[in-house]
């Protein structure tokens, strides 16, 4: 790796990468705040995959880290940090084709939900998402960190809702993943009628699920088909709360089972709140349900009313048999609010309440949900911290054949650091499985399979053999 | 039909595997179709495994050797087999035709297993299977006092019962029965001999064919038009075994006592409300179907679709007999419970073809599958029209101590005396 | 080939003396050819068979195979000749003893399953409680864990339970080292294949499977789907047309439109809704296969013109809908929207016989007569996938394909063409063109020649991703953006020494003429050089097959009796009874 004495030869060769007469544009940024001019990583803002290609080749041959953002942020860095060039690709923001028949798009990694929302609209057609992401988040970083979307029964696989895709890895190869491997360019295969929707192959090939999760350590995608959300010709949005996590659990499962609802997860009582005060209510908090389900039901193809209307009773009927009931707000809270908000992104982060936020997050299982709740709120009162103010989210999964379990701390006190620390060790070792273990949790993933982890190492080698891709992370 | 004849059809399996399983599955516990492989494991214990050995020995990739007889012998040749492969592959394969005719092959080779040896020998020799030097086959009889018509309507065989002094009880009540009835018939008695139905089975063609050929001219003899018999391998062997290889029976048609017992409904005993579950033999059930010979070409319709030259129908095992039993059960005020493998595709219990014979622990394995499917139904009772699967079901469930009972239909239906 | 002692002994202590079989008769069953591959019916036999009952005893086999210099091939349920190695010394794990569902769990909608519990026994026992699974074409008797991992993974039911390539959860994998390792969850949760952190099961599957060349998964977590049809599927009809009743939340549908891309229409808006429970254009002449008891009924009412009218080329543009609803009123929905959408893109819908609509709904739900759908005849069938919106090209180019070769006298398709076809995950389009061919060896050329041309054109004509690409194909059509490159380096970090049988993966190392393929490949699937393509085939197929006189000494003792015939034996007419 580079080192910062090293800095200035690189810094001569970085500025003759250049494409087709047209320079990438490239800034030094400083390492830390109010270091020295001379130590300084570099930014640039490629526009196109030939320029990804041509940036990762430079680092390759230069030794030089690699970090990858899909906007502005830049991580924080130490001075002892090896020299790194930030890829920013915030300028590639193109959508190259939309096609409201397959529901399909081919998209670039800069473009942040809102954006895409945004582009989207015409053909109406929105972008799947995770729970009130940020909006400047990138919609592609959000899909290859796997983070869990609300709708539900449309996650038929984690891939989703990915299509082909196209990478360039830290090998300087560019690669082009499933439908998109076929010869010919992407121009081509549209006005075939080609519309990228197989994610894996070519043949014996996965790559862009490999890349999932792999939290920048072996490519950088140029652009991506996803699959899109069909904007609702009718829609409906209520809580059923409950008391208990339990039967709410149940009544998902049967939800999902029965693939009712496009949208659903559950919140405890503070997570409700932090729901509440992103779409601008103050509401106390006390005054909210234990729990609450919130549903969504959708219909954007065709009889949207009729599908609405047996949706809406069949999902009552199931209400009714399990003891619970419907409310279409809670607290003056309402579902169609949350689900409103949705479609208008703040550029916050929801569940920062109390400035900062602990967050342990892992997958499990429905129907073990409680136990793990039970656990938490049991570290909660032994490191000094209200059981109420834990926040508790459940985002059923894979047309609910797992969740999402996510426990929000407030606030960044070094006792919300000391409990998130053990709860996700607790969780671990009782079977919550951290498949996105950022940070300390890599660790404490392997160490519960150990035997994958030299197969991770491949990956790694194979991929980016020189390791320049966000040295450091997961362990690789 | 010899193995150069299965030549093609050998060649034409698949190995889809399919000729081991139900193709329609109720429950995963009793998915097999085929005993043998469900003993043997390797896929040379299946239907399509023996075609592949059969052609694989036709064109001398393999030799004899002792894990091949086993596949070929620890099999009851019950033919699930060939009804599975029907079901996808139409008459393509044959598998069963394939088992017949690789038989054939190891007795021709002088490799038939010395403990199927001893049976075929006996038979050369006495006449009977067992080898029993008092091979009367008309003592059971000769202590009725009836006289046959003249002209009888059927002759009655019974097959290796009449050497079965346990047996005979059963035998004379069946006779009291149809004579209650106004059967026309008569007895072959002493004149029966063994129908070549096992020799068929384990591949010693000759020795059917003299046994049969016995079998026609003392049915001619009899002057009888239809063939009466209580006994599933006699039965199977008329119908099945017999046009197979060549042999016409005198007769218009060969009757079951169940098929005549169904029609005539004579008084039977009373079991209202026990939960019995019938087993269908294979010998009664898909090998009792009549065999249609058929001879000629497979033509290409349409370019590429394989037809037979002639219209004879390929066979699924829909001509075998099923519902009779059933009926006469059910007159008995008996629930039936189904067991999952029923009918065409019924489960062989393992004994007949010479696998139990040769391989006592696959024929064990078969029955206790078997029982074990009959116990899932809430069964008190397994009927069964064979004495002799009966027998060796009863036997493996008295040995495993498996709670339940083993009835023979006749008996079961039979009417308590006094 | 004879196994070396010390090999056979490190076999036999790995799983006992009596699960390993080396008798010949046994290996030839092993060594089958039938008919897929050109070439003769037996090649290479294996070194032994080995019956594993545990993980444990997989992992000491591929251990004693390395040990000994034996490459090593897994094998469940062996549909087809995937199970073929295409070299000598090779151990096949025949893994019929690993059989067992060990979990199924309706809340979470998913099963555990070992490699031998079989599609057919998995779905009864799944509809128990409400659930289903994906069945793939080769019928309820294939292995879906095997499908899931190593193999396409694709069949009829995709509209409602996807492709199994998809349907993976947690994995269990036996290196080609003999380490057991799980990607995805681990100890008794079995819920998620992804992570930690990096998706590595995509290294070892991707659109095709590995077939056994990276190790061996021995127990996956598997998707189920739900069902909400009979906890028993009944039998209607008459052995072997088994139907099931059809019951009051179920409606099945036959619509047939003018043109194909009224079809095209039809599904895109069928797929929107999400409300299929399948959704399958069978070509009509196969449906008359399912309809008729034999393949003679089949000509005898195909030519008095007797067929249903399903079964007809009229009805060429033609759908079967499955649809099944958890309530009334969902069933009501379904039927008015199938209606309305059949209705407003020009469809109409066909009237059935009862027991043939029970037919074709049990073939619907378990795939049973997908395999009777090709009885008795040679097959080929080559599939793509990707947007509904492709339907018609495909259409329009599978015709324009078979049109020589139907010419030829020896290929059989109902009218045009004879794509299967249906929706995956109510979205893609999957078709598989399945033609048959006459069981002879220049059928089966024939078949090969399509296979290879359909690949070839389909790709110059961007029709979607292909699939059967599989063992040597992998240089000549997955070429682009190296696929077979990455496959090879995948090949070689996994398993350096080769250990496991690649025969149906990618070869060690491309050989010269695969280098020169991208060159002649325009010339090699031209038109006017079909006839020497054919010839090739058929040369390629008995060169291929030669046995070598070192295995032939070992394999037993009988003379031949008649010279061997090649694969499909006679040509036209062969001797029956």
């Amino acid at each position: 790796m580079l080192r910062n004495a090293e800095s200035r030869a690189g810094d001569a060769s970085l500025q003759n990468v250049a494409l087709r007469g047209s320079p990438i544009e490239v800034r030094r940024i400083p390492r830390v705040a109010g270091s020295a001019a001379s130590e300084h990583d570099w930014t640039a803002q490629p526009r196109t995959a030939d320029e990804v290609e041509a940036l990762v080749k430079w680092a390759a041959a230069q030794g030089v880290s690699l970090g990858v953002s899909s906007s502005a942020a830049h991580p924080a860095r130490r001075a002892s940090d090896p020299v790194m060039l930030q890829i920013d690709l915030g300028r590639m923001r193109r959508l190259f084709h939309v096609d409201a028949g397959d529901a399909v798009a081919i998209i670039e990694p800069g473009l942040s939900f809102a954006e895409l929302d945004r582009l989207l609209a015409p053909q109406r057609l929105r972008s799947f998402k995770p729970l009130l992401p940020r909006a400047g988040k990138s919609a592609i970083a959000s899909y290859l960190e796997r983070e869990p979307l609300l709708m539900v029964r449309e996650q038929w696989d984690v891939l989703d809702p990915f299509g082909a895709a196209e990478i360039v890895f830290g090998s300087g190869e560019r690669f082009h993943t499933g439908a998109a491997g076929n010869p010919g360019k992407m121009d081509d295969h549209w006005k075939a009628g080609m519309r990228y929707m197989t994610a894996t192959g070519p043949v014996g090939t996965d790559f862009m699920r490999v890349l999932q999760g792999s939290q920048g350590t072996l490519g950088i995608v140029t652009w991506a088909a996803i699959f899109c959300d069909r904007l609702p010709l009718a829609e409906e949005s209520f809580f059923v709360t409950a008391q208990t996590a339990e039967p709410l659990l149940d009544l998902s499962a049967e939800l999902n089972y029965r693939r009712l609802g496009h949208s659903l997860f559950l919140s405890s009582r503070a997570h409700l709140a932090m729901l509440a005060r992103a779409v601008g209510i103050a509401v106390e908090e006390a005054k909210f349900p234990a729990w609450a389900l919130l549903v969504n039901i959708a219909a954007a193809a065709d009889l949207p009313e009729d599908r609405l209307a047996y949706e809406a009773a069949d999902t009552r009927a199931l209400v009714q048999a399990a003891g619970l009931a419907i409310a279409p707000a809670v607290a003056g809270l309402s579902a169609q609010a949350i689900v409103n908000r949705q479609a208008s992104l703040a550029d916050g982060d929801y569940r920062d309440v109390a400035g900062k936020h602990r967050s342990v997050f892992f997958l499990t299982q429905g129907d073990r949900v409680p136990a793990f709740v039970k656990l938490a709120e049991g570290l909660a009162t032994k490191h000094g911290v209200a059981t109420t103010d834990i926040a508790v989210y459940v985002q059923p999964r894979l047309q609910g054949r797992n969740c999402h379990l996510e426990f929000v701390i407030p606030g960044n006190a070094p006792r919300a650091d000391a409990l998130a620390a053990e709860l996700a060790q607790a969780c671990c070792d009782k079977g919550g499985f951290f498949s996105r273990p950022y940070g300390a949790w890599t660790e404490m993933a392997y160490a519960r399979n150990p035997k994958i982890v030299p197969f991770l190492r491949h990956c790694k080698s194979m991929f980016d053999p020189k390791g320049i891709l966000q040295p450091g992370r997961l362990g690789l | 039909m010899s193995l150069e004849d299965r030549d093609r059809s050998m060649s034409d399996c698949t190995r889809c595997s399919n000729c081991r399983w139900l193709p329609s599955i109720d429950t995963e516990e009793f998915a097999h179709v085929c005993p043998s492989i469900r003993y043997g494991k390797v896929f040379s214990y299946s239907g399509g495994g023996k075609a592949i050995m059969g052609y694989a020995l036709l064109h001398g990739k393999i030799g004899y050797d002792e894990g091949m007889l086993d596949a070929i012998y620890a099999c009851s040749a019950c033919g699930g087999c060939q009804v599975v492969c029907g079901t996808f592959h139409d008459d393509m394969v044959e598998p069963l035709e394939a088992i017949y005719a690789l038989r054939e092959r190891v007795v021709q080779d002088g490799q038939l297993p010395a403990s199927l040896k001893a049976l075929t020998d006996n038979l050369r020799s006495t006449g009977n299977v067992a080898g029993s030097t008092d091979g009367n086959r008309g003592a059971w009889c000769a202590s009725l006092s009836r006289t046959a018509p003249e002209r009888p309507d059927m002759v009655l065989l019974v097959g290796d019962a009449a050497l079965d002094r346990e047996q005979w009880p059963q035998l004379q009540r069946l006779v009291a029965t149809l004579d209650a009835s106004g059967a026309s018939f008569t007895i072959a008695g002493a004149a029966e001999v063994d129908c070549g139905g096992l020799a068929f089975e384990v591949g010693d063609q000759a020795l059917a064919r003299t046994l049969a050929e016995k079998v026609v001219a003392l049915v001619r003899e009899s002057g009888a038009r239809s063939i009466l018999t209580q006994d599933d391998a006699l039965f199977a062997a008329l119908r099945g075994y017999y046009p197979r290889m060549g042999v016409t029976l005198p007769v218009d048609k060969v009757v079951h006592v169940t098929q005549w017992l169904a029609r005539h409904k004579p008084p039977i005993a009373a079991h209202q409300g026990e939960a019995v579950t019938y087993h269908d033999t294979c010998r009664l059930g898909r090998l009792g179907e009549p065999y249609v010979p058929w001879s000629g070409w497979h033509d290409a319709a349409f370019a590429a679709i394989r037809v037979r030259q002639s219209n004879v129908p390929v066979l699924y095992g829909n001509g075998g007999v099923y519902d009779e039993p059933r009926a006469l059960i059910a007159a008995t005020g008996a629930e039936i419970r189904e067991m999952p493998r029923i009918r065409e595709t019924s489960f062989c219990c393992g004994l007949g073809g010479g696998g139990g014979t040769f391989n006592p622990e696959f024929a064990t394995m078969a029955a206790r599958d078997r029982l074990t499917e009959a116990l899932s139904t809430g069964a008190k009772t397994l009927v069964t029209s064979s004495a002799e699967c009966a027998c060796h079901l009863r036997a493996v469930a008295q040995r495993e101590r498996l709670p339940i009972a083993v009835s023979n239909l006749i008996d079961y239906i039979a009417p308590v005396e006094g | 080939m004879s196994i070396e002692t010390a090999a056979l002994k490190a076999l036999q202590a790995a799983v006992g003396v009596e699960n390993v079989r080396t008798d010949p008769a046994t290996l030839s069953c092993y060594a089958w050819n039938s008919g897929m591959m050109p070439g003769p019916k037996f090649t290479f036999f294996p070194a032994a068979i080995v019956l594993p009952k545990s993980t444990e005893e997989v992992a000491a086999i591929v251990r004693a195979c390395n040990a000994n210099g034996l490459k090593f091939r897994p094998l469940s349920t062996g549909n087809g000749t995937f199970y073929l190695s295409h070299q000598p010394n090779v151990v096949v794990l025949d893994l019929v003893r690993m059989d067992r569902i060990l979990k199924i769990d309706r809340a979470n909608q998913m099963a555990v399953i070992q490699p031998y519990a079989t599609a057919g026994r998995l779905m009864a026992e799944a509809m128990k409680v409400g659930l289903t699974c994906h069945v793939i074409g080769a019928g309820p008797g294939h292995s879906p864990l095997a499908s899931a991992t190593s193999m396409l993974g694709i069949g009829i039911t995709g509209s409602s339970t996807g492709h199994n390539a998809r349907n993976i959860l947690a994995l269990e994998w036996v290196t080609v080292d003999g380490e057991i390792v799980r990607i995805g969850t681990t100890g008794e949760d079995w819920f998620s294949e992804e992570g930690p952190g990096i998706g590595f099961r995509g290294m070892i599957r991707g659109y095709f499977g590995a077939h056994g060349a990276l190790g061996i998964f021995t127990c996956i977590g598997y998707k189920l789907y739900p069902w909400a049809g009979a906890r028993k599927l009944e039998r209607t009809g008459v052995f072997p047309q088994d139907g099931m009743p059809l019951s009051e939340n179920m409606r099945f549908f036959a619509p047939v439109w003018p043109s194909s891309e009224q079809v095209r229409d039809a599904v895109m808006r069928l797929n929107h809704s999400g409300q299929m429970f399948a959704v399958l254009r069978m070509p009509p002449a196969n449906i008359g296969f399912v309809l008729t008891r034999s393949n003679n009924e089949y000509r005898d009412r195909r030519l008095n013109g007797t067929l249903p009218e399903i079964a007809r080329d009229e009805s060429r543009h033609g759908l079967q809908v499955l649809t099944i609803g958890h309530s009334p009123a969902q069933v009501a929905h379904q039927e008015k929207l199938v209606r309305l959408i059949v209705e407003e893109t020009g469809g109409r819908m066909l009237a059935l016989e009862r027991e043939h609509a029970e037919m074709l709904v049990r073939g619907l739900v378990t795939s049973q007569y997908v395999g009777r759908a090709r009885t008795n005849n040679g097959a080929t069938s080559y599939g793509i996938a990707d947007s509904w919106h492709l339907w018609p090209k495909a259409v329009e180019s599978a015709e324009q394909l078979v049109k020589e070769d139907l010419a030829s006298g020896d290929v059989f398709t109902e009218d045009a063409e004879s794509h299967w076809a249906w929706p995956t995950e109510n979205r893609q389009l999957w078709t598989e063109h399945v033609v048959a061919v006459r069981k002879s060896p220049r059928g089966g050329a024939i078949a090969l020649v399509a296979f290879l041309r359909h690949v070839y054109l389909m790709q110059k004509q961007r029709l979607g991703i292909a699939s059967f690409i599989a063992g040597p194909m992998i240089d000549m059509f997955g070429r682009t953006m190296h696929a077979g490159l990455w496959m090879r380096r995948i090949k070689r970090t996994l398993d350096p020494q080769a250990h496991a049988d690649a025969s149906m993966y990618i070869s060690p190392k491309e050989s010269a003429a695969m280098r020169v393929f991208p060159y002649v490949k325009g010339l090699l699937f031209s038109r006017a050089f079909k006839p020497v393509l054919l010839g090739m085939m058929s040369l390629m197929g008995r060169k291929a097959g030669a046995m070598k006189k070192a295995d032939k000494a070992d394999l037993g003792s009988a003379p031949p009796r008649v010279p061997e015939s090649q694969t499909g034996g006679p040509a036209v007419r062969s001797p029956s009874a």
